[in-house]
């Protein structure tokens, strides 16, 4: 056989041959990705651990939690609301920076409690290891309390929202609220 | 096949290979870029227009730096602390093979979804291009909030302005104008 004709079928052997290692390294890539970020969704069972009755009879309520379809457990009451998400921070197959990310979190969660004439308590002091950052919004009259949350964990966020409960004390809040906290480092 | 055809053979193979490495390589994404850095005095700049208008006073920024990215909070509230405006400015660094916009856009969700919560997404705002809408409190019009990632890609802002239900209904305005303004970048 000719010996150009032997170099160039080699050549092209050669190219087809890592083109085709090169894809598929690059698809096993893609799918390790996918499949890590879709195992950080939040399950039924997850949700309804993670709001269980104890807290809910703290706080005066007898409703089931739902799964919303951007990953939180929330107890809808009308204009009341309890809302337990937890955020991978997933971004490239790699972990965003938590306290970064968890402080943007309690800020929007924070900033979204008007404060009209109640007296807004926010404690960003809280940044890891501990304690969680914490904002409360105690109407003068007790009606519509609202308190939200902010836990970190290795990768991910959890935010708990309290939001405009009718509570004569503030201790069966934070009874509440320190079951919920408990559910979510139980399930995550 | 002689043995000196099987080595040409081979050697050809090797050149094949090493040329289409060498040109996947050579396209690979470029080195990530650094984060932007926020401007001493940016928040005091952003914020006094419409603190002007609202009467509030600019309080100190809070720099909150991780390993690779940078919050910056902003904000600026009434003296009696019934009107309060929350800006977050989130500076994202790219990584290696992932361009900056990979991981905005991730953030941008997180914090649609931290400004909206409850609700599908696209129902208050799409998230793919930011989110906009109320914050109502007891079924009123309590504010305005606001997430959408600037023009060049590099940082995650959000908005929110809160006032009493009588005058929140001008909340919606600010937070557009602060939006449009910020929309070029923060560096």
């Amino acid at each position: 056989m000719n010996l150009f004709a032997l170099v160039g079928v080699g050549v092209v052997l050669g190219a087809a041959t890592s083109g085709v290692a090169m894809a598929l390294v690059e698809q096993r890539d893609e799918a390790d990705l996918t499949a890590a970020v879709l195992t950080e969704d939040v399950t039924a069972r997850q949700c309804a651990t993670a709001v269980p009755t104890s807290a809910m009879e703290s706080l005066g309520i007898v409703a089931e939690p739902v799964l919303t379809g951007r990953n939180e457990c929330e107890v809808i009451l009308g204009s009341r609301d309890i809302l337990v998400s937890r955020r991978p921070l997933l971004t490239g197959g790699k972990a965003a920076d938590l306290p970064v990310a968890a402080r943007q979190s309690f800020e929007v969660a924070c900033g979204l409690l008007a404060d009209d004439s109640a007296d807004v308590e926010r404690s960003p002091e809280w940044l890891p290891p501990s304690p969680p950052g914490t904002c409360v919004r105690t109407p003068v009259a007790g009606q519509g309390i609202s308190q939200v949350v902010v836990l970190t964990a290795e990768h991910h966020v959890v935010e708990i929202r309290v939001l405009q409960l009718d509570l004569t004390s503030v201790d069966r809040l934070h009874e509440g609220l320190s079951s919920l906290v408990a559910a979510a480092e139980v399930v995550w | 096949m002689t043995a000196a055809g099987w080595l040409v053979g081979s050697l050809g193979f090797a050149v094949g290979a090493a040329a289409v490495v060498g040109a996947g390589l050579a396209t690979a994404d470029p080195s990530p870029r650094g984060a932007v850095t926020v401007p001493s005095g940016f928040c005091e700049g952003t914020l006094s227009a419409v603190a002007g208008r609202w009467g509030l006073s600019v309080l100190a920024p809070e720099t909150v730096t991780g390993e690779r990215d940078e919050l910056t909070v902003c904000a600026a509230a009434s003296a009696s602390g019934d009107v309060r405006l929350t800006l977050t400015v989130l500076t994202l660094v790219e990584e290696e093979g992932r361009a900056a916009d990979e991981r905005t856009s991730t953030m941008l969700d997180l914090a649609c979804t931290a400004l909206h919560p409850g609700t599908e997404g696209g129902v208050k705002g799409d998230s793919e291009g930011g989110c906009d809408g109320p914050v109502e409190t007891v079924d009123e019009l309590v504010g305005n909030a606001s997430a959408f990632v600037t023009d060049d890609g590099r940082a995650v802002v959000t908005l929110i302005l809160t006032a009493p239900p009588d005058r929140a209904g001008g909340s919606a305005r600010e937070v557009a104008l602060l939006a449009q303004e910020m929309s070029a970048g923060v560096g």
